[in-house]
């Protein structure tokens, strides 16, 4: 496809503000989850007129700066394993190239709706999966009221720890143990494919490093950041080579993300970890039901079933941004909540320590 | 004393990055016409969307830090 072909759309004053505020809110999800808030994006700006293409690119482009942002802030709380993230990262982004070479096959054989298919598809079967086991882990926590408890290894993450292939193995600080990257490489490779599919590379690559590596779950969403950073930077030159990028757009994005992605990393020294279980698995269940709507307009569309009326696709197809949009926004309620709880009881232990050093 | 120290420090901050941030989208928006024209490009001009980017991540990224801890959003030490 050829960039000069595609319209870089005018600016309006209530498209920079819903850019912003969107850009907002999924900065603090992805400051506290490692990502997860840039999904939304894409069909947003896309509802706007933007071209599909430039709407991914931009989206790209404003995702590495951001994730660079919020890995250096986490790094400042000793949160990031930027070992384990570049290691992670190089995989990923040979996932992203795969990725994106499938996306491109099932759009030259089954057009635009055969690719939004594969994406919906994809969206429904990743998130029903790993978005119930992280709920059900949360759940679980939650029931047997051992929220406050250091987190547990996981069986597969115990015999990750034992595995030992002699020249492939490394020390991964945040899970404490010497990992083989024979295992790192398949999870950097999925967290890379995810990405260049649904935009959120970090739904599979969080709760991999967290299960399957033993990281500890708020050091996993701090690492993810590395790896989108390098995802992003890979996949920004690759759509700035093909003159895709509205810089416009990602630095309006950039401009709301910042702000929120330095507020969720300061959320986190104040959560239990087992917040960012919820938050990730509330916004995966409700992405998943938001695409599950779209997946018979596009079946339609390929005429794999009997066809829509055009009003009944747009209603479904206004359902699923308007659900996608609620899932955002509800993650960032759960954020700023655990922020502001967990503040307020900062503040008021710190007060009753004061109170009894001076009543000493 | 050690309080108003920490204030003006804060604010100081708040002001050096704040200026170039600003400076950098007034520039983007100005120029609007030949920011896209030259992303449009591609090829080896994709180093200009990618400068930016890092620029307003640089400027940007330590104004929205000093902007939380200015109104008393701090991470729990």
């Amino acid at each position: 496809m050829d960039a000069s072909s595609l319209n870089f759309i005018d600016l309006t004053l209530t498209n920079i503000a819903f850019l912003l505020f969107v850009g907002f809110v999924g900065g603090l999800v992805s400051g506290f989850i490692g990502s997860g808030g840039a999904f939304v994006l894409t069909p947003a700006m896309m509802s706007m007129g933007v071209p599909g293409i430039v709407a991914v690119a931009s989206n790209i482009c404003h995702k590495f700066p951001k994730a660079l942002v919020g890995a250096i802030k986490r790094a400042k709380y000793g949160q990031v394993d930027v070992k384990l993230g570049l290691i992670l990262g190089a995989s990923a982004e040979a996932g992203v190239l795969y990725g994106a070479d499938i996306q491109q096959g099932i759009k030259e054989r089954l057009g635009d709706a055969g690719s939004n298919l594969y994406v919906s598809a994809a969206f429904v079967v990743v998130l029903g999966i790993v978005g119930t086991w992280v709920l059900l882990d949360a759940w679980k926590l939650y029931r047997t009221g051992t929220t406050n408890e250091e987190e547990r290894l996981t069986r597969l993450a115990k015999w990750v720890h034992q595995l030992h292939i002699p020249g492939t193995m490394f020390y991964c600080k945040s899970a404490k143990a010497h990992i083989s990257w024979l295992v790192t490489i398949p999870i950097g490779f999925a967290t890379g494919m995810l990405a260049a599919t649904i935009a959120v590379g970090g739904f599979v690559g969080v709760p991999a490093m967290h299960y399957v590596l033993g990281v500890p779950s708020l050091m996993a969403t701090a690492s993810e950041l590395v790896i989108a950073f390098v995802m992003g930077l890979g996949g920004t030159i690759k759509y700035g080579w093909g003159g895709f990028v509205d810089i416009r757009l990602a630095m309006i994005i950039l401009a709301g993300s910042l702000f929120g992605i330095q507020l969720g990393a300061i959320g986190t020294t104040y959560v239990k970890p087992f917040m960012v279980k919820v938050v990730m698995g509330v916004i995966m269940a409700l992405v998943l039901f938001s695409r599950g709507f779209v997946i018979p307009v596009y079946l339609s569309e390929l005429g794999w079933i009997a066809p829509m009326a055009t009003e009944t696709a747009q209603l479904l197809k206004n359902i699923s941004l308007g659900i996608m949009l609620f899932a955002l926004v509800s993650g960032a309620a759960i954020v700023l909540h655990a922020l502001f709880s967990g503040m307020r009881e900062h503040q008021m232990q710190h007060g009753m320590l004061e109170e009894s050093a001076v009543a000493d | 004393m050690s309080h108003t120290k920490t204030d003006s420090s804060v604010w100081g901050k708040l002001v050096l990055y704040g200026i170039p941030a600003v400076a950098l989208y007034a520039g983007l928006f100005w120029f609007e016409a030949l920011m896209i024209e030259i992303c449009r490009q591609g090829q080896w001009n994709f180093i200009v969307p990618i400068t930016i980017a890092f620029a307003v991540s640089y400027f940007h990224g330590g104004f929205t830090a000093s902007f939380w801890d200015a109104v008393g959003i701090k991470a729990k030490n």
